[in-house]
């Protein structure tokens, strides 16, 4: 069955030249995504301990995984002691290496996130069906079960999407996954579907519009399935996240939508059209800041005795304005990882947006006004991330991980919609270059996880010096120091192959 | 792939009046920005000014007027101006604070056979007035002037490729620590003048005699030019400061032996040959001198007689080379702002200048990875250099953390400088025209910005976020001025883009003319 799938896969996507770099990036995606799902132990993510009682303490659960479950009525919560209490001796000590010894385990009942509220149940309920007796095996799954969701809908995406849409895609996570979202979409972290389904499935609007227009009909496996099972993968997995991230993926779809429809498309190139609706839009901004305004309290940057409630309207807006670019960086460990304890380099993020900013600057080269769809987003982000401060009452401590389902989206829409004849990923020698500094940022980083909780960060980079039956993950038969060779090589292989896939499935598209 | 088209010259341009209306305003521009930089921050603004205040007061030991008293003993001179100390290091405080009540101040003395040569505030000592803030805004606007002379000179003197390299590496590295420091009376504006000043005209005449036979034929008024750049470069960097020195010669020494590591050919040829064999065996000494006295478990250097340790019960060798390799090009962020500006380093700028200082800088650098050269290794050997002062001043500071940025700033374009320089990419950034406006906007937005975080904190404080600054012409230092504090910003922002545009158009119209794009 495999092999006439993969038989009739080359025959309508890519000949039998794209099969093996196919095949070389999807184990080398596997192989990426399962490193990073082992590189941390239990309680790593934030808030990990309250997913833990979420997920052992789901609303509806197959395994005797919870005790003590009662609701309250005090902020409609429901309380719940997990039978799982994992090892938090390391917890936030970043010289602790996670098997170290401790007086007691963690006992506490956790509040629990009860339905109807910001996180919706679904997530917990597939968690919980992978529970078993060992807590950290069960764990174990669940980390490498949304690895692999992420990876099938990547490679979807790879390999049934129009090579465009798929470059597009593939470059937008090869310059921002690193190393944030992927150890996010590798934890147990709701949030882990939510930048899993964002990353992959803000695709399905622009590949639905461009079958349209190459009006593109395959026998046998039709070119629709695979782009109706990115796009309801990518609906469900932002729904069953959090509210906001369903909100996001709505908002993000209303964007391509309007961005591609052809009406718009001609009404965005007319000059005047956007020399009336950007000073309407900004008043109209104005007035909805001014009116929220009253929430906002400090800019933080000021000391304590010198903050000052509600400052005047434009200083916080310029404030906020020339700030929350920052809150993005997230994305590449500025703020560190962990509970903020594993300290990443501060190699990674200068390389990393390096990289980043030359594909942008590359794809700029020739602009679209449909580019303009990643300012709209962007300009949502800044929303999000004003409504987001109005809850923590601080501009400047708004995690990035809120906005990081937007990051992908909004760098894939550049790069999509871009006229340009040069990107990052296209030229040979720019594709080395970036495809190395890619992978120096990802081993890098995997390595300070790994080896953070495995024997304490050191600061610098050496053998980790432990056994095989001294870590957490002792049914495996590699070690950390393999964690990290393993996943450091998979990554650039796979971008290499998945370019070179890409390239096959363009110049056979081109020929048909 | 198709390389999108270099700009062209615009038809019907007279060639020769373009080059030089474009040079013309492009250094009018450059000098606004200069001066509005020089009256962005009064007395006592940048780091360890208190030092140089009174060394240069007492360059020339007591007298009746500004030095009252020199005391080697103590290390310490009295001399005859008493800055407003109020606002010091306190961001929230106007720099128009209370009058200080003393008319004299105690300052430290640096050793004379310390870091800092005589020369520099023997010099600045010539401006002292009656005034002690009109005096320090002279030595300023002195300073921002001989940048601009060096700046003029090398646009009108060197190559096309060299000069578009020049101004490559100024407009992504200069903002906005660097062009705060060379209009201050830090000697470090003199370093990193000097520095870039000497790289220019080195990279200029080491393109002329080994570069393309197609280039322009530098005339005998372009080759006065740039050896007047060099000299007075070389003057700037030597008397700056000794380490400031030591970088100057070995850009200097990488530059000639550049040529040498591109050809074989040319390997066993007189002068290459000396500069590589003389830059191999300092690095090695320097390696082996640094090596020999250190002790790998420890984050230390021998140094002088005294051993320091940092860290007793330290790591490995490997674990703390790695940690610095890692580690030392967030140096390099101070040159965007990352540790502030100030004194003490109060004023906040915008994290949006740095993630667009870093961006920028990124871009730059691929474009001219597009196709490499071997010649480029000459910018991972000064890379390599920048690092071993890192670890220089790191032993002084025994702290790698801490390690000031603006001490290997002069470093910063010439490593970016020379990359570009030596690349055999057909393109480069600013050679496309829609990237270039993209670019030049994005460096327009940090100039302002970071023009802004420094203006505003001297004249009313920092508020955290963006005004029109509160403040009436007599409320400011400079009192005297026909503009105030926001019409230096504005002023100032729109001196940094219109140099930008037109030192870029005069580099393509050389280009254009000489078919060396």
């Amino acid at each position: 069955m495999l092999l006439i799938g993969i038989k009739r896969w080359s025959d309508k996507f890519g000949g039998t030249k794209a099969v093996r770099p196919a095949a070389i990036s999807m184990l080398a995606l596997v192989a990426f995504v399962a490193s990073w799902a082992l590189s941390s132990a239990p309680l790593a993510s934030p808030d990990e301990q309250g997913r833990i009682a979420s997920i052992w303490c789901a609303p509806i659960s197959l395994n005797d995984s919870c005790r003590d479950r009662e609701s309250s009525s005090e902020k409609g919560l429901t309380v719940g002691s997990p039978q799982y209490l994992p090892n938090h001796c390391y917890f936030r000590n970043s010289a602790l290496p996670a098997r170290c010894t401790f007086q007691e385990p963690y006992s506490q009942s956790t509040n629990v996130f009860s339905e109807g509220t910001f996180y919706l149940p679904g997530f917990q309920i597939i968690m919980n069906v992978l529970i078993s007796s060992d807590g950290e095996a069960s764990t174990l799954r669940m980390k490498l079960f949304n690895g692999l969701l992420f990876a099938t809908l990547l490679a979807m995406v790879m390999l049934f999407a129009p090579s465009r849409i798929g470059k597009a895609a593939v470059a937008a996570v090869a310059l921002v996954i690193s190393p944030f979202s992927i150890w996010l979409i590798t934890s147990i972290n709701s949030s882990s579907w939510g930048i899993a389904g964002m990353a992959t499935s803000w695709v399905f609007v622009p590949w639905i519009f461009e079958a349209r227009r190459s009006n593109r009909q395959q026998d046998g496996i039709p070119s629709r399935m695979p782009l109706a099972i990115v796009a309801i993968c990518g609906f469900l997995l932002s729904t069953t996240s959090r509210l906001d991230t369903l909100v996001m993926f709505v908002v993000v779809v209303v964007v391509f939508i309007v961005t591609e429809s052809s009406v718009v498309r001609h009404r965005l190139s007319n000059w005047r059209t956007l020399a009336i609706g950007v000073p309407i839009g900004s008043i109209l901004t104005i007035i909805v800041l001014r009116t929220i305004g009253e929430r906002f309290q400090a800019v933080a940057e000021l000391p304590e005795n010198a903050r000052q409630h509600q400052p005047e309207l434009w200083i916080w807006i310029t404030s906020w304005v020339t700030h929350f670019p920052q809150i993005f960086m997230d994305a590449f460990g500025v703020s560190g990882l962990g509970e903020n304890d594993v300290r990443i380099p501060q190699s990674v993020w200068i390389l990393a947006l390096m990289t980043l900013g030359a594909g942008l600057l590359c794809s700029l080269t020739k602009m679209s006004s449909q580019q303009i769809s990643s300012a709209a987003i962007v300009g949502f982000g800044f929303a999000c991330i004003l409504w987001f401060a109005s809850r923590e009452m601080d501009l400047y401590y708004v995690p990035g991980r809120y906005v990081m389902p937007l990051f992908p989206a909004i760098v894939g829409s550049v790069l999509y919609y871009s006229k340009s004849s040069v990107n990052l990923f296209g030229q040979p020698r720019l594709r080395k270059t970036a495809i190395l500094l890619l992978g120096v940022i990802n081993a890098l980083s995997l390595y300070a996880v790994v080896e953070r909780y495995v024997a304490g960060s050191s600061g610098g980079l050496r053998v980790i010096p432990i056994r095989l039956d001294e870590w957490w993950w002792q049914s495996l038969p590699i070690g950390p120091n393999a964690v990290v060779l393993v996943g450091s090589a998979a990554w650039p292989v796979f971008l290499v192959y998945a370019f070179r896939l890409l390239d096959v499935k363009s110049s056979i598209e081109e020929r048909t | 792939m198709n390389w999108p088209q270099a700009t062209e010259v615009p038809a019907g341009l007279d060639r020769v009046g373009g080059r030089v209306r474009n040079l013309v305003i492009a250094v009018v521009a450059l000098a606004v920005t200069i001066v509005c930089w020089s009256l962005s921050s009064p007395p006592l603004s940048t780091p360890d000014e208190n030092w140089h205040i009174a060394n240069i007061w007492c360059a020339r030991g007591p007298d009746e007027s500004h030095c009252i008293e020199k005391n080697f003993a103590t290390a310490t001179a009295r001399y005859n101006y008493a800055p407003p100390m109020c606002a010091h290091r306190n961001a929230l405080q106007p720099a128009r604070c209370a009058t200080p009540s003393d008319t004299s101040t105690i300052g430290p003395l640096f050793s004379p056979d310390g870091n800092y040569p005589s020369t520099y505030r023997e010099l600045m000592h010539q401006f002292i007035g009656s005034d002690g803030a009109l005096s320090i805004l002279r030595m300023k606007l002195f300073n921002g002037a001989v940048f601009v002379l060096i700046l003029a000179l090398l646009l009108y003197g060197t190559p096309p490729k060299v000069a578009r390299s020049a101004v490559t590496a100024l407009a992504v590295t200069l903002i906005p620590f660097s062009i705060w420091l060379i209009t201050s009376i830090n000697p470090s504006g003199w370093g990193i003048s000097g520095v870039f000043g000497m790289w220019a005209s080195v990279s200029a005449l080491v393109h002329s005699r080994f570069g393309k036979s197609s280039e322009e034929t530098q005339s005998r008024s372009q080759q006065a030019a740039l050896i007047g750049v060099f000299l007075l470069s070389a003057l700037l960097a030597t008397q700056a400061r000794r380490d400031v020195a030591a970088m100057a010669v070995v850009v200097v020494l990488v530059l000639i032996a550049e040529p040498s590591i591109r050809s074989w050919k040319r390997l066993f040829s007189g002068k290459p040959l000396i500069a590589l064999a003389t830059l191999i065996l300092a690095s090695i000494s320097l390696v082996i001198k640094v090596l020999e006295n250190s002790d790998f478990s420890f984050f230390g250097f021998r140094f002088p007689t005294e051993f320091r340790s940092l860290n007793p019960s330290g790591p490995t060798f490997n674990v703390w080379f790695t940690s610095w390799v890692t580690h030392f090009p967030a140096v390099f962020l101070d040159a965007f702002g990352n540790s502030g500006l100030g004194e003490g380093h109060e004023i906040v700028v915008s994290r949006l200048v740095v993630l667009i200082g870093v961006l920028v800088v990124g871009g730059v650098l691929f474009f001219a990875s597009t196709v490499k050269s071997s010649g480029q290794l000459a910018s991972l050997a000064l890379l390599v250099f920048a690092f071993a002062c890192i670890l220089w001043f790191a032993s002084l500071e025994f702290d790698l953390y801490n390690v000031p940025g603006r001490y290997v700033l002069p470093l910063l374009p010439v490593i970016v400088g020379t990359y570009v320089n030596y690349s055999r990419s057909p393109v480069q950034l600013f050679d496309v025209p829609n990237i270039r406006r993209i670019t030049i906007g994005l460096l327009g937005v940090a100039h302002a910005l970071g023009l802004y975080a420094v203006v505003e904190r001297y004249s009313s404080g920092f508020s955290g976020g963006i005004r029109s600054i509160p403040i009436r012409f007599d409320e400011w230092w400079w009192d005297f001025m026909p503009v105030g504090p926001n019409g230096i910003v504005i002023l100032g922002s729109i001196g940094w883009i219109v140099f930008l545009v037109y030192s870029l158009r005069v580099t393509e119209v050389r280009a254009a003319l000489h078919g060396s794009v």
